[in-house]
């Protein structure tokens, strides 16, 4: 009895395995992507992952409601399509070749320096509201304090702290994609 | 030990394209034989990308030549 159950067990691990690579094989090499791999597309690509990242974050951040739920949905779609793009490189060491890996590391190391940049403009612009804050309630008690005291007046609803964290999320997810470059591929 | 300026800097030539056709061969065949993605062997083509020591030996070797008679350095300007 456990040995028919082991059997069908193994066997369905197997055919898993086997859907599962031919599935990734397929999006991997079909020609029917290569729109997607071009240097146009590319930059297509990059402006679109922008201007959803940032562009429909801020819009998500003001407006709430139900385009916190449609933003990390518009992120997902566009990291599927950035993984189809590249080839699905950042998924797995094994299959890619020395061209592809170095190229990979190099994205790699490019978007590490721009997340550090973008996450310092964040910790900048955290602590000149800080700043602008305590200058207005230290004003308002007839003191003077000109440096950032730590104090910070969280005036955020649970749906921006939601979107903040998908950007964030979204942020670290298709930074490698953008820092893959823009150069595509040619037949 | 300064490093060189990039137009000063050596570069890979190579005659891919030319043996390839002599021993009529497709970029995907060739692809095949070396065990990389048909686009890689466009970039080396090209010169937009330096193979490894392991990667040239074995595309000198599908191609049925010397790695010198495949691989040049070329001086920059």
């Amino acid at each position: 009895m456990s040995s028919t159950s082991d059997k069908i067990d193994e066997f369905s691990k197997q055919l898993e395995t086997k859907i599962e690579r031919g599935v990734i094989h397929w999006v991997r090499n079909d020609q029917a992507f290569n729109f997607l791999r071009n240097t146009p597309a590319r930059w297509l690509l990059a402006l679109l992952s922008v201007a959803m990242l940032y562009g429909f974050g801020l819009y998500a951040w003001i407006t709430e409601g139900i385009t916190g739920y449609i933003y990390p949905a518009l992120i997902l779609g566009m990291v599927l399509i950035q993984k189809l793009s590249v080839r699905f490189v950042f998924d797995d060491d094994s299959v890619i070749d020395e061209y592809q890996h170095s190229r990979r590391n190099r994205a790699y190391r490019r978007a590490y320096k721009r997340i550090g940049l973008v996450l310092a403009l964040v910790v900048v612009l955290l602590v000149l509201r800080s700043w602008d804050f305590t200058k207005i309630s230290l004003t308002a008690q007839n003191h003077f304090w000109p440096f950032p005291n730590g104090s910070f007046e969280s005036q955020f609803s649970v749906e921006q702290v939601v979107i903040g964290l998908e950007f964030i999320a979204g942020l670290f997810t298709l930074q490698k994609y953008l820092s893959w470059g823009m150069r595509g591929e040619r037949n | 030990m300064s490093r060189k300026p990039r137009h000063e800097e050596e570069r890979v030539a190579n005659r891919i394209e030319e043996l390839r056709t002599q021993v009529d061969l497709s970029r995907q065949e060739l692809a095949d034989r070396v065990g990389v993605h048909y686009q890689t062997i466009g970039y080396l083509e090209r010169g937009e990308y330096s193979p490894s020591l392991v990667l040239a030996l074995k595309i000198s070797a599908a191609l049925g030549a010397s790695v010198d008679e495949v691989f040049t350095i070329e001086q920059g300007e």
